[in-house]
């Protein structure tokens, strides 16, 4: 009985591994391990079968079926005791499979899963004999053989681990002693920061007395308000915005208006002569009626202060408290956050800061929502003062009355026309003038021009005179305008154009096509060739000629005009076999990696949603026929069990017997098939630039073609050497 | 044992007088003097260094010691030889060298004979194909054995005859001598026994491959050659005869001269041959293989047997020397089964073996 169950457990055993074994899988599948290690479980005999069948996958040559063999063996290792003296035995052989104790028998490929591998077993080995190792002393002499002989560092990963510690522990120092810094500076600047709050808080107080505080002072309203209204237009204040700070005054002020209507149409209502007790009641009060309707209108522009003598000091401080929330107090606190946020525990202290920040901020926010006018001259008087205080009176007043004017070089009378607006002068148009109203009004204009530069119109006759120059100017300045200049309008914008195409246009040096820029007529240079050394000469040979084509050389010239370089802003970042990304900067193309596509960190590429993927953005271009075979199969593989179905539902041959077939014989031999499922493939070509290279170089035809070539050149070097040599033309 | 090599163990040897010192050469020119007496009787097997010899220092071999061997008659005296072409006789209590001999070629085994009285020679393989006798008494190497083609590999004195030596070489094949004897090798031995074919008449090859081990039973009736071909051949002294006794194939991966050994005072004699990384156990005279020791993690380079404790010390390229007990249950018949190391062992303990099947199989 024993024996039979045993057959079939062996046979599942069998299945089992070859699943585990072949799938490809980083790490085993749990419910096939599960049943592994019931059927283990039961008998040593099991243990023993199971060792043999993973030993064998574990020598195949294939990094995946190794790791997966690995893990099927560290979970027996751990359980079973008869597995692990078993795999003692065969310990050199299992430790040359897994870690390449031989250095003849490197690891299969793939090379990453191999790493894995090596790794993963080092690690498992320093588990198995901290847990096993003074009990097998097999084990015990491999890990020390594997720590002296061949250098295995098993600490490295606790090293590691205690290194990023060390690491983590300096990082918090340093930040506990910032933090510490930070509470040092807090304690001193905080107060200061309040202060610097309430300040500003009390001069908004002063500037834009609150609401409330109107009621506080008065009992009498009428009074109350009346004085507040003066008060408060002394200062120009529109409120507005807040409804909780709706400023009593317009309301009042309204109030009174709509009391004023209400009474008018209280009037109406009288005389229509429909008037309830109530309202009777009402209109006792002083009140009409009860349907009032109240339109309060706020100003959205903001609260508007004009500075005026009274208030400018409190506005300058303000101002400068402004300058420094902003500028010092601010910044300050977004360090502190930044600081404490890293610390632990820092919770309380963050809170209050924020605090501070806010009401900082909103102290901020309205004074930035005041709209300070500043009254021009009490602006300037401020201003003046400001600077004053270093200056004597004497400068103040010079600077008050005259602005500083940049001298101008050169010729100043010659007001090139598209300036004329800023020097104050009315543009010219006088080729629009009718030459009536110009004869009759140019004295006038004249005298008044040359009043405006300051010349006296008398002295006009005379050459030495300013007038006299002047006058000319203007003459000259006439008929250039009104050739080249009909309209200021056209001209502003022919001037926007003209600065757009300037700054395009390359800058050239001057050189002969612009000497004769533009000028049809321009001669061009004549030899007169004689040939006083040729005594023959015919007519022909004499008289003038053109140096070449110098003609069109004149006007024309070349000019290579390669565009500015634009750095690459992009890198390839395809990542490569040692784990970095791929450093190359090409505009298009990297010729290791194909054509430049968006890529993550990782460094594989973004698919951009939507867009087909074409056979450009592929990180390889060969890599798209292997797409689209993959599509066919897999339509391929769906097409198949539809018909399976269809065939089995209405009982028609579909066709494609002959690939059922195959199919059914190769599940017959169901490890192959598992196999291609999961493992990668190593037969397969790899797709690196080296085996793409290699296939055009190292090409049969190219390489015979190269050989001929290089025949045929060494065959004729002989020739030219030795041809005419008796003993070597023999050959 | 404490871990003194830092590269493979070439030879190991125990004085025959005591058996109470373990002398043990490396690859990067140390030697090493253990005590293991103290050991067998402690739970705990750990070997003290007594001694160890540096490459650093001034006598010693620069380069890979091949083989040590103690004095014959006791411990004050030992012979190392090396790749670096000397046989040097140093004295174990100053760990000075007391005698230089320089050869022509590097010297791949050398071999004093045990119990001989009339003379006092020591026979080395040499690389240029020679065997040179270094006579320790005139501490001269004027005696010249010229018989095989190319270099000597391995070398052994006869137990039972004091001028009888066999060598073996990278020719194939294997000579005997008799050292008094000038003219030439008095047998050349023959794995066909003559019957080998037209070629053989000439030229007697012991092996198909190099004769890197060779070593005569303790009674010196048989003599045990291990070559490359991985073929162990047993021959009897006497005659020169192949026994013809089937050992099968043992797998020798190695290239260097190997030391095997025969156990003695056994109620069969077995021979323990180094076999890559495991030394199997043949029972000598029907050539089955006993057992199979596995330990070692690189090759094997010797084993020697402990005549006292029965117990055989093994060194190898992994830099460990292992000492292989035999299981005390089975007494009569010496089987090296259970390990002992040299390195850091503790005596083995029976009880963590049971299985730890965790409790989640259950449920499955």
């Amino acid at each position: 009985m024993e024996s039979a169950a045993e057959l079939s457990l062996v046979e599942e055993l069998g299945d089992i591994v070859g699943n585990l074994t072949t799938s490809g899988d980083p790490s085993l599948n749990n419910d096939l391990m599960k049943k592994l290690k019931a059927i283990c479980k039961k008998s040593d005999v099991y243990v023993k079968h199971a060792y043999h069948l993973v030993l064998t996958q574990l020598k195949k040559k294939h990094a995946e079926i190794r790791l997966s063999s690995f893990q099927i063996i560290n979970e027996l290792f751990l359980r079973s005791h008869t597995f692990r003296e078993m795999l003692l035995i065969d310990f050199q052989i299992f430790l040359e499979l897994t870690v390449e104790t031989d250095c003849k028998q490197p690891l299969p490929p793939p090379k990453p899963v191999a790493k894995i591998l090596k790794d993963k077993v080092l690690e498992a080995i320093d588990i198995w004999n901290r847990k096993f190792g003074p009990h097998y002393k097999k084990l015990d002499l491999g890990y020390s053989y594997l720590k002296r002989v061949k250098n295995v560092e098993f600490n490295a990963r606790s090293a590691q681990t205690q290194q990023s510690q060390e690491r983590e522990r300096r990082k918090r120092n340093i930040v506990n002693g910032q933090i510490i810094r930070v509470e040092n500076e807090m304690a001193e600047m905080i107060s200061e920061m309040k202060l610097c709050a309430t300040e500003i808080e009390n001069c908004f107080k002063l500037l834009l007395p609150h609401p409330d505080d109107y009621e506080v002072h008065c009992g009498d309203e009428h009074a109350c308000t009346s004085s507040k209204f003066k008060q408060v237009t002394n200062k120009d204040v529109t409120k507005s915005r807040d409804v909780a700070e709706v400023a009593e005054v317009p309301c009042e002020n309204q109030a009174i208006e709509s009391e004023m209507d209400s009474k008018i149409t209280d009037t109406n209502q009288e005389n229509i002569g429909k008037v309830d007790d109530n309202e009777k009641l009402l209109s006792d009060h002083g009140l009409a009626t009860r349907s009032y309707q109240l339109t309060i209108r706020f100003d959205r522009t903001g609260p508007e202060i004009k500075e005026t003598v009274d208030n400018s000091i409190v506005l300058n401080t303000v101002q400068e408290f402004h300058k420094e929330l902003t500028h010092k107090h601010l910044p300050m606190i977004n360090k502190w956050l930044s600081v404490l946020s890293k610390g632990e525990g820092m919770q309380r202290k963050i809170e209050q800061l924020i605090d501070l920040k806010r009401t900082l901020e909103a102290a901020k926010t309205k004074f930035l929502e005041l709209k300070i006018r500043p009254l021009v001259d009490d602006a300037r008087t401020v201003s003046t003062q400001g600077k004053a205080d270093s200056g004597s009176d004497d400068e103040d007043d010079d600077s008050e009355e005259f602005e500083d004017v940049p001298e101008k070089e050169g010729m100043q009378l010659v007001i090139p026309p598209s300036e004329r607006a800023e020097y104050g002068l009315e543009p010219l148009s006088t080729s629009h003038q009718s030459p009536a109203e110009s004869s009759s009004q140019v004295i006038t204009k004249e005298s008044s021009f040359l009043e405006q530069f300051g010349a006296d119109p008398q002295e006009l006759g005379d050459p030495t005179s300013r007038a006299t120059a002047l006058f000319q100017v203007k003459d000259q300045l006439l008929n250039t305008d009104s050739s080249s200049v009909p309209n200021e309008n056209t001209k502003a914008i022919t001037d926007e154009k003209r600065q757009k195409l300037l700054a395009q246009a390359p800058v050239v040096p001057f050189d002969m096509d612009l000497y004769f820029w533009g000028d049809p007529s321009a001669e061009t240079h004549k030899v007169v060739k004689t040939y006083l050394d040729n005594n023959w000469a015919s007519k022909e040979h004499e008289g003038e000629y053109l140096i070449g084509d110098q003609k069109d050389a004149r006007s024309s010239r070349m000019v290579t005009f390669a565009g500015s370089f634009e750095p690459v802003k992009w890198s390839c970042r395809a990542p490569l076999p040692s784990g970095k990304l791929c450093p190359r900067r090409d505009r298009v193309k990297c010729p290791f990696h194909g054509k430049i596509v968006p890529r993550d960190e990782t460094g594989s590429p973004v698919s951009t949603a939507g867009v087909v993927p074409d056979p450009v953005s592929a990180p390889d271009g060969s890599s798209t026929s292997t797409n689209d075979e993959q599509n066919s199969d897999s339509s391929a593989t769906d097409w198949k069990e539809i018909q399976l179905e269809v065939e089995a539902a209405t009982g028609l041959d579909l066709g494609g017997k002959n690939k059922r077939k195959r199919r059914s014989h190769s599940k017959t031999s169901g490890k192959k098939e598992s196999k291609s499922s999961g493992l990668t493939d190593l037969k397969k070509g790899q797709k690196t630039a080296r085996n793409r290279l290699e296939k055009i170089v190292l090409n049969k035809k190219a390489m015979k073609r190269v050989a001929d070539q290089m025949d045929a050149i060494a065959t004729k070097r002989c020739k030219d050497k030795f041809a005419n040599q008796f003993n070597y033309s023999l050959h | 044992m404490e871990q003194v090599h830092k590269s493979g163990i070439n030879c190991v040897d125990i004085d025959t007088s005591e058996g109470k010192y373990l002398l043990s050469s490396t690859s990067n020119g140390g030697i090493a003097i253990h005590d293991i007496e103290e050991c067998f009787y402690h739970d705990t097997f750990k070997c003290k260094a007594v001694a160890t010899v540096e490459r650093t220092l001034k006598d010693s071999h620069k380069l890979s010691v091949e083989t040590v061997q103690w004095y014959p008659n006791d411990t004050g005296m030992f012979l190392s030889s090396s790749v670096d072409t000397t046989l040097r006789v140093w004295d174990t209590n100053t760990l000075e060298v007391v005698e230089n001999f320089k050869l022509e070629g590097m010297v791949y085994h050398h071999q004093m004979p045990k119990n001989a009285r009339k003379h006092c020679l020591v026979a080395t393989a040499c690389e240029d194909s020679r065997v040179y006798l270094c006579d320790l008494k005139s501490g001269s190497a004027i005696h010249i054995l010229k018989g095989h083609s190319r270099a000597v590999v391995s070398v052994s004195w006869s137990p039972r005859n004091e001028y009888l030596l066999a060598t073996g070489g990278r020719d194939n094949k294997v000579l005997l001598w008799d050292v008094r004897k000038a003219v030439g090798s008095i047998l050349s031995l023959d794995q066909h026994n003559g019957k080998g074919g037209s070629r053989s008449s000439t030229i007697n090859t012991a092996h198909n491959g190099h004769v890197n081990g060779i070593s005569f039973s303790p009674g010196g009736l048989h003599l045990l050659t291990y070559g490359t071909d991985d073929r162990l051949r047993l021959w009897d002294t006497f005659t020169g005869k192949n026994t013809l006794v089937n050992f099968g194939r043992v797998h020798n991966p190695s290239r260097k001269a190997v030391k095997l050994c025969l156990s003695t005072g056994t109620s069969k004699e077995v021979a323990f041959v180094p076999s890559g990384s495991n030394i199997e156990v043949y029972e000598v005279v029907t050539g089955k293989h006993v057992a199979t020791l596995g330990g070692h993690y690189n090759n094997v380079n010797c084993c020697t047997f402990h005549r006292h404790f029965q117990a055989i010390f093994s060194g190898a390229n992994d830099t460990n020397v292992l000492v292989w007990l035999p299981e005390m249950n089975r007494t009569g018949d010496l089987i090296a089964e259970p390990t002992e190391t040299g390195t850091s062992a503790a005596n083995k303990v029976k009880n963590p073996y049971q299985d730890s099947w965790s409790g989640d199989e259950e449920e499955t």
